[in-house]
């Protein structure tokens, strides 16, 4: 290397040093300090109770945070995995209450959920439609035909001693089901991606589409698969869902929240939008930090607008942030990492 | 160095347009520029030669403000300026009129003309008849309520230059204007050239074209390897010297001569592939272990098959012709299909698709062992990670204090094209296409990267090197081809071929 006249700069910017922070750990730190904040700001916050419900509550958004982390690491969106779940709740009541066995309705389901994973994957990688308008598409459709052509009620009840309720019946050791469930979702979650050879090149297409095809992956085969699995995550989720709360209602206000959890506690938890970044255990302290939030909005008792603008509010930050350390500008980055 | 000094102009009182002083620009630890002096003056046209990689964008690029200078001073118009925008220097009076044309292809002629420019209130035909005017002072025959996407690459690049004439630019700098234009419009280009000139418009106009040059412009820079050669005066242009200039270097690489001799039966025989719109009925075979050299000019289609023939390329673009494998005839749809059969293609541009940039050196090179294989294993092993990555960063000498932790992006470029070789190789292919193996390459990088690849011929592979670099391919090939314009012009016996000879043929 010839002689260098000009020091390389060895100073780092503010971003930079950021972008080597896992942001995992700097989740976690967040929501601890929410939790100063709501031991401090709210009576019986840090009872036993209150904190065993958070958990058992972020279960279901926790399984769809890993379902959209997955299909964001490989350079996916995946904005209908709300509807996925909700509707795999709905529709195998509506069949349980049309005198169907819950087992047979639970398999039409799951394999309506992995239809849709194949549909959304296809119309991906093979017709080549942005994943963004091809989801948030099949969310709509399955949402809305699901409602016309087959809800007759507007709420669902689980049944008695149905097998859905054993998900989170009761706790094991003292440690409740549900979350026994999420911790084992969790697991399996982070051996696919980190230890089989199809998670880790669905990290490398995330990283560089090009190099991956060019060196001999077969990139549109997983990228279907992204879809495929997200799409059976979230139907799981939704049978989470139904079986802690014990109803599911068909108007929006199931829908809505979480729609939006999906995706922000995956980019909360450092799941770049421009791919290839990001790991399981920022999903998990994403998932904790919006537990906790939710449930200080729900202790302060502020109106269901309110938490909506703050979620919304928080949503944007985190994908502003994101953005803002992951530039998608490649100039930008290059001259960033010289 | 170079014989050559600079000549300054005797141009009397004017002023240049545009000087540059002792300016340098580094990539990471490699100099793209060093110390570089240059300037136009008005109703100049000064081209600047060289060949691949000898800084001649780098240099366009700091004066159009794309990216800036790390040393040195430039002047512009008199003032002393650092740009760090393109659109500073487009507000100082330069545009660039480049190869991929920035116009909006959606948009007509006449609004294309005139972006950013108009009034609050504008009328089409207002703006029409406005810009056909000035499309028709210029001698452009381009109908302004033509869409732009109907137009071909030298009417873009007209609409470009009468658009940069509307700025009143005082510095108009084309990039590589005729690299895919018929003769004729050629001939147009040169004469919107010559009027920029009487215009009183300095003109810079890159080039790997000598003739044209040669003929067209007043004086003629040439770079190579980011220094600057020489800048030559019309009474001083010569073909010979500016070759000579071009090429000529210190460096000479040791040729290692083949340990074996090549199957008498090519394994890979490429017969009169056309492509569109660059490749006209190539036709090239290979053998396995040897080397065979090809070498061009960019532009000359060389790539273009190679991504053809590795399944890259969408081959509905195929527009005839054969690619024979083993004797079978094959067209693959994915570059998965060409690797399962033993083809590796290594790409030109590791950026863009050579590399996991987040990725550790080993997982790259572990996840390219995974995919040559026929069918992906269920499991991903990070001991076996760590010993084929290991095993690799050693045969290919990759120096890095933590493979297993150190990322892409933080490692030097002559590294970074080790793990691009390493991640294509870790199987032994039948047939290894590797296009500019040392593009961007440290000196010490390159004579390594040498050894490697006449190490995977002797083991049998047949290795095809695609390279514009000519002291690469003479110290490669047993065999050298020189591809111009999109088909194989001439073959060479590699001791008898010199760089001058080389290069006249890639040019004529």
């Amino acid at each position: 290397m010839g002689a260098v006249a000009t020091a390389p700069r060895t100073e780092f910017s503010l971003r930079q040093r950021l972008a080597h922070v896992e942001q995992g750990l700097f989740v976690f730190g967040m929501t601890i300090a929410l939790c100063v904040v709501g031991a401090l700001t709210t009576d019986g916050f840090l009872s036993l109770n209150n904190l065993s419900s958070i958990l058992q509550l972020s279960v279901t958004f926790g399984i769809l945070g890993i379902a959209a982390a997955i299909v964001i690491l490989g350079k996916g969106l995946d904005l209908s995995l709300a509807a996925v779940a909700i509707v795999t709740a709905q529709v195998t009541l509506e069949l349980m209450r049309r005198d169907l066995s819950e087992g047979r309705a639970i398999l039409l389901v799951v394999l309506f959920a992995l239809v849709i994973g194949l549909v959304n994957g296809f119309v991906v990688a093979f017709v080549e439609v942005p994943a963004l308008f091809t989801t948030l598409a099949t969310g709509q459709l399955v949402l809305g035909g699901v409602l016309v052509l087959f809800l007759e009620e507007n709420i669902y009840s689980l049944p008695e001693g149905s097998a859905i309720a054993v998900l989170t019946d009761g706790s094991i050791l003292g440690v409740p089901r549900a979350v026994l469930v999420g911790a084992l979702v969790f697991l399996l979650g982070w051996l696919f991606i980190s230890y089989t050879s199809v998670g880790r090149l669905i990290r490398a297409m995330g990283d560089n589409f090009d190099t991956a095809r060019a060196m001999g992956a077969p990139v549109r085969p997983l990228q279907v698969l992204t879809y495929v699995v997200a799409a059976l995550l979230a139907a799981f989720a939704g049978y989470v869902m139904i079986s802690t709360e014990n109803s599911v209602e068909t108007t929006g206000t199931a829908f809505d929240p979480l729609l939006f959890t999906a995706v922000t506690v995956a980019v909360i938890g450092g799941v770049s939008l421009s791919g290839g970044k990001g790991t399981l255990l920022g999903v998990l302290a994403g998932t904790l930090f919006v537990g906790v939030l939710n449930n200080l909005l729900v202790l302060h008792s502020f109106s269901t607008a309110t938490q909506d603008i703050v979620r919304g509010a928080l949503l944007l930050a985190a994908i502003a942030l994101d953005a803002w350390l992951h530039p998608r500008d490649e100039e930008t980055a290059k001259t960033d990492e010289l | 160095m170079s014989p050559l000094e600079a000549v300054s102009r005797q141009e009397g009182a004017e002023d240049p347009v545009v000087r540059l002083s002792g300016v340098s620009k580094r990539y990471g630890g490699a100099y793209a520029l060093n110390s570089v002096d240059f300037e136009v003056f008005p109703g100049e046209i000064h081209a600047i030669l060289g060949e691949n990689g000898a800084g001649k964008s780098t240099l366009v690029k700091i004066i159009s403000g794309a990216t800036p200078h790390d040393q040195g001073t430039l002047w512009l118009n008199g003032e002393e300026r650092v740009f760090s925008a393109p659109a500073q220097a487009a507000d100082a009076g330069v545009e660039m009129v480049y190869q991929e044309s920035s116009l909006v292809e959606s948009m007509t002629v006449a609004q294309n003309l005139f972006l950013g420019r108009e009034k609050v209130f504008n009328r089409l035909s207002g703006l029409n008849i406005l810009a056909r005017e000035l499309l028709e002072s210029h001698n452009f025959h381009i109908r302004p309520e033509h869409a732009v996407s109907s137009l071909g690459a030298a009417q873009k690049q007209m609409v470009e230059i009468a658009r940069a004439v509307h700025r009143k630019a005082k510095l108009v700098i084309l990039d590589e204007p005729t690299s895919a234009v018929t003769p004729e419009e050629r001939l147009q280009l040169f004469m919107s050239m010559q009027r920029l000139k009487r215009d009183g418009v300095g003109v810079i106009f890159i080039s790997h074209n000598i003739e044209e040059a040669l003929t067209e412009a007043d004086r003629i820079t040439v770079l190579r390897d980011g220094e600057l050669q020489g800048t030559l005066l019309k009474e001083d242009f010569r073909r010979d010297k500016v070759i000579s200039m071009m090429v000529g270097r210190d460096v000479e690489y040791a040729r290692r001569p083949a340990g074996r001799e090549a199957d008498p039966d090519p394994v890979l025989e490429v017969e009169d592939v056309t492509l569109i719109p660059l490749v006209r009925n190539m036709s090239f075979s290979a053998h396995a272990g040897e080397i065979v050299g090809i070498a061009g000019l960019v532009g000359a289609g060389r790539s273009e098959v190679a991504m053809i023939i590795a399944g890259i390329t969408k081959r509905r673009r195929l527009r005839g012709g054969k690619v024979r494998f083993r004797g079978r005839e094959v067209r693959y749809r994915t570059p998965r299909q060409a690797r399962r059969d033993g083809i590796v293609y290594i790409t030109e541009d590791r950026k863009v698709s050579g590399f996991f940039s987040h990725l550790t050196i080993f997982e790259n090179i572990y996840l390219g062992h995974l995919c040559g294989s026929k069918w992906l294993p269920p499991f991903y092993s990070p001991r076996e990670r760590r010993s084929i990555g290991q095993r690799f960063v050693d045969r290919f000498s990759v120096r890095s204090l933590q493979p297993q932790l150190a990322n892409l992006v933080e490692i030097s470029g002559g590294n970074q094209q080790k793990v691009v070789l390493a991640k294509g190789l870790t199987r032994k292919p039948v047939v290894a296409i590797i296009d500019e193996p040392t593009r961007g390459v440290d000196v010490g990088s390159i004579e390594e990267i040498h050894e490697m690849i006449r190490d995977l011929a002797d083991d049998g592979v047949a290795v095809v090197v695609i390279s514009s670099y000519l002291p690469e391919i003479r110290a490669l090939s047993d065999r050298i081809l020189v591809a111009r314009q999109g088909h194989v012009v001439a073959e060479f016996d590699p001791l008898e071929a010199d760089e001058e000879r080389l290069m006249f043929a890639a040019v004529h």
